[in-house]
């Protein structure tokens, strides 16, 4: 019963994507999602998200896996160099995509050497300091910088990420003078900030929000555009007169040469996963925007974020030799 | 009273059908990823979030919770039996707990092993009640140059465990930190010695390494040696109990072994693997036998099994306390409990107490019911050395590549192991201890980036890690040590000719 009826049905659900309007369609077999970092974390659960979501169109099924290590590099490249008839895509954040290929010897360069897909969300980081600490706002700890210059210690999440990205570019549009301490990540990097090992931490979304909750840190300052709906009190730099931030955006891609129908197929169901109600409480839960981009959207930012990135990169010397 | 009241609060949460079922399947799939060699509770933690998605907090965090410090029961059964360590956790617990399974007291190492993990464990819940809030804030004042220093000293305190002449055991420390620094630069997230292998980027994994030396190695030494060394026939009740004997001499190092485990836990990074290699240090250098240890000594095994179960809920009072993970097995944990919409931080224990107290109660419950998992178990487990030894080496090959395997779904971590297999049989055959490699390669990464995290801190002075108290006491607690060691040395040579050993 169950042999006769799976092909009738695959049969049908082809059937109707082909009956769609545009000429989207769903890949055969079955689909892995490549999410190039742990489980739980935000990348993986934005997957696990819309591929559950999506799963009903694909009669072939859809697993995520979690390749990690390298920055996100090694996911990248695995999706990279996997068959592109839609059967492999991968989800992963901006630096994985845009950065990492200018740092490092990777079998992908740059944008030419994916198919962007859709983008699902997109958020900006925050500048914290301890609750104790004596600067009552972002003007005093700008003041307190300038007036001791290579003095205040300023942790990010390590070199070359987008926190470090954040605070060079406050560096130079402001010309403070600051120590930069480089953690890998929110829990050593928060650790070190608590424990007065480092006066301020740029931070994600999110990850403060207990602490600041309990006023063992406070937010300073939002590295965005626009102030954020979660901290509506908390000034942007861009009202101090910088005009500065590097977002983080998770984008669904694929193999390079992708075909129209396959990309088209995802973009729309992705677009339907991530307008639903769902997603959007799950991103207001971690203070993060869904910001989805169709595919010639996002081929458009990787490539205008790719440069502005190469530029700032190579500011800092990181681009590889 | 608070304390009181919330734990009963707990109890009645941990109590309930539904969570006594998740504790349960937590703790026996954590025994199972402990005796299965390569993977271990990161890895099966890792597999399991997903289907905790739909469960309620409390049982999902129970259960996984109950994977993390059941797996440190189940990594001394391989360990002990077949000298294969089911954890990295558990290489120590093999020198000793082999030895005394040859001697056909695989029983004893077992039941220790167990008991010395249950109270540890329940040592270690006690210690995240009492002092969990308090020992979190001082856990903050150790920053970079703490980290460098205590791992520093670590690494040389720990060298001396090996019993390789002094030359051999520098090139084996010099091998595992120049293998830790192969991936991704720390600081600055270049990679480097990849030798144009993308793949290698991801870094030479602490299991796959272990898994090949110990495990991989064990294999071929059983298959060229051909007889069986440690084989039972039957199996009588006398040799599965401890006598009163090995129960006393295995009570301090238990207590010890807590005590430096929940400490250590405290630390950021592989804090099981590390407590388990300082506890067995300081058993050896406690007792009045050292020449014992490596021939089956008891308090060889109970240390350091006691020690890698506080470990776990010493590294859980920075997650309680804070919400801040120091290891990759905490963060899951965490994260688990951000997926459940419980925003874990200093005000967990208010905002969540249901999650808080049930977990904390179901820990108690959960210890308890590893031990009475545990104990029955030694019978089935020591009838394992019935198999013949060619199945045995068959099995433990299949399970250290599937083990392997499921840590990262890597093919490389594969060929690491069996790279590490080929040198571990190698150095066996010039009977060289392999400890001193795998103590680097714990400790270098930790080393490396704390050293260079102080270097940015300082602005280059090195000077700024003599102004820090907690740096000048660590490294004057191992001079001291050092002195009493040369000094204790040196009366000992006093008495020329008389046979003191």
């Amino acid at each position: 019963m169950r042999k006769t009826l799976l092909p009738a049905l695959a049969m049908l659900a082809a059937f109707t994507s082909f009956a769609a309007p545009a000429a989207a369609q769903a890949p055969s077999g079955a689909v892995t999602v490549i999410v190039p970092f742990t489980v739980g974390g935000l990348n993986d659960l934005t997957a696990r998200a819309v591929a559950e979501k999506i799963k009903g169109q694909l009669p072939g099924g859809i697993a995520v896996i979690n390749r990690t290590g390298a920055g996100g590099s090694i996911g990248v490249t695995e999706v990279v160099q996997g068959k592109p008839d839609g059967t492999v895509i991968g989800l992963a954040p901006t630096p994985a995509l845009l950065d990492q290929p200018q740092m490092n010897a990777l079998p992908y360069k740059g944008p030419q050497d994916y198919t962007a897909i859709a983008n699902t969300v997109t958020y900006y980081q925050l500048l914290a300091v301890r609750g104790d600490a004596p600067w009552k706002d972002i003007k005093e700890l700008m003041a307190a910088a300038k007036a001791s210059p290579a003095k205040l210690r300023f942790g990010t999440s390590g070199i070359g990420t987008a926190a470090h990205l954040n605070l060079a570019q406050l560096q130079a549009a402001s010309g403070i003078d600051v120590v930069h301490v480089p953690f890998s990540g929110w829990a050593e990097g928060s650790a070190a900030l608590l424990g007065g090992h480092v006066d301020t931490l740029v931070i994600n979304p999110g990850e403060g929000r207990q602490l600041t909750n309990a006023g063992r840190i406070r937010i300073l300052a939002v590295f965005q555009p626009a102030r954020s709906p979660f901290y509506p009190d908390v000034p942007t730099f861009k009202e101090l007169g910088y005009d500065i931030g590097v977002n983080l955006s998770f984008s669904f891609f694929g193999p390079k040469g992708l075909p129209a129908g396959v990309t088209d197929f995802y973009a729309k169901a992705i677009r339907a996963a991530v307008e639903d109600k769902a997603f959007q409480d799950f991103a207001k839960a971690r203070e993060i925007e869904v910001n989805y981009m169709d595919s010639a959207k996002l081929a458009a930012f990787f490539d205008k974020e790719f440069k502005e990135h190469t530029a700032l990169l190579d500011k800092l010397g990181l681009l590889k030799k | 009273m608070e304390m009181i009241a919330g734990l009963a609060h707990g109890f009645s949460v941990a109590a309930l059908p539904a969570n006594l079922l998740a504790c349960f399947i937590g703790v026996l799939l954590g025994s199972l990823v402990g005796v299965l060699p390569g993977i271990g509770p990161n890895a099966g933690m890792a597999l399991l979030i997903p289907l905790t998605f739909a469960m309620p907090p409390e049982a999902a965090i129970i259960m996984l919770a109950g994977i993390y410090y059941g797996s440190m029961y189940g990594g001394s059964t391989t360990a002990i039996l077949l000298n294969v360590p089911g954890e990295a956790a558990s290489v120590m617990t093999a020198v000793d707990g082999y030895q005394m399974a040859k001697k056909g007291r695989p029983g004893p190492a077992l039941a220790i092993a167990a008991i010395g993990s249950f109270v540890a464990g329940t040592l270690g819940i006690v210690g995240i009640m009492l002092v969990g809030p308090g020992l979190a804030e001082l856990a903050l004042r150790f920053g970079p140059p703490e980290y460098f220093v205590l791992a520093a000293a670590g690494l040389v305190f720990l060298c001396g465990l090996s019993t390789n002449p002094f030359h051999i055991a520098f090139i084996m420390v010099g091998l595992g930190l120049a293998i830790s620094t192969v991936g991704i630069d720390p600081i600055t997230g270049t990679q480097r010695f990849t030798f144009g292998f993308t793949q290698l980027a991801q870094g030479i994994d602490l299991v796959p390494v272990i898994m090949g030396l110990y495990g991989i190695a064990e294999v071929l030494t059983m298959m060229e040696e051909g007889e069986q060394k440690a084989r039972l026939t039957k199996v009588r009740f006398r040799d599965l109990v401890p006598s009163w004997l090995e129960a006393k001499m295995s009570f301090w190092p238990i207590m010890r072994g807590s005590v430096l485990g929940f400490l250590i836990g405290l630390v950021p990074g592989p804090a099981t693997v590390v407590s388990s290699f300082l506890s067995y240090r300081v058993e050896k250098r406690l007792s009045r036998t050292p020449e014992r240890f490596g021939h089956g000594a008891i308090e060889g095994v109970a240390g350091p099994e006691s020690a890698n179960n506080s470990a776990t809920a010493g590294a859980m009072v920075p997650m309680f306390a804070l919400g801040i993970a120091f290891s990759p097995a905490t963060a899951m944990l965490l994260a688990a409990l951000v997926i459940h919409g419980v925003q874990p931080g200093p005000m967990f224990m208010l905002n969540a107490p249901d999650v808080f107290w049930g977990v904390i109660a179901s820990m108690y419950i959960g210890n308890l019911l590893l031990l009475v998992l545990n104990l029955p178990l030694v019978h089935v487990f020591v009838s394992v050395l019935k198999l013949p030894q060619n199945v045995l080496a068959a099995m433990v090959m299949i399970l250290c590549l599937v083990g392997t395997y499921s840590i990262n779904n890597s093919l490389l971590d594969i060929w690491i192991m069996v790279i590490a297999g080929a040198l571990g049989y190698g150095l066996r055959k010039l009977k060289v201890d392999p400890s001193p490699l795998v103590i680097a390669l714990v400790l270098g990464p930790m080393i490396e980036k704390s050293l260079r995290q102080t270097m940015f801190l300082a602005n280059g002075e090195w000077g700024l890690i003599l102004t820090r108290p907690i740096c000048v006491g660590v490294v004057a607690a191992l001079m001291l040590l050092f002195a009493g060691n040369a000094l204790f040395k040196w009366r000992r040579r006093l008495p020329a000719g008389a046979a003191l050993d």
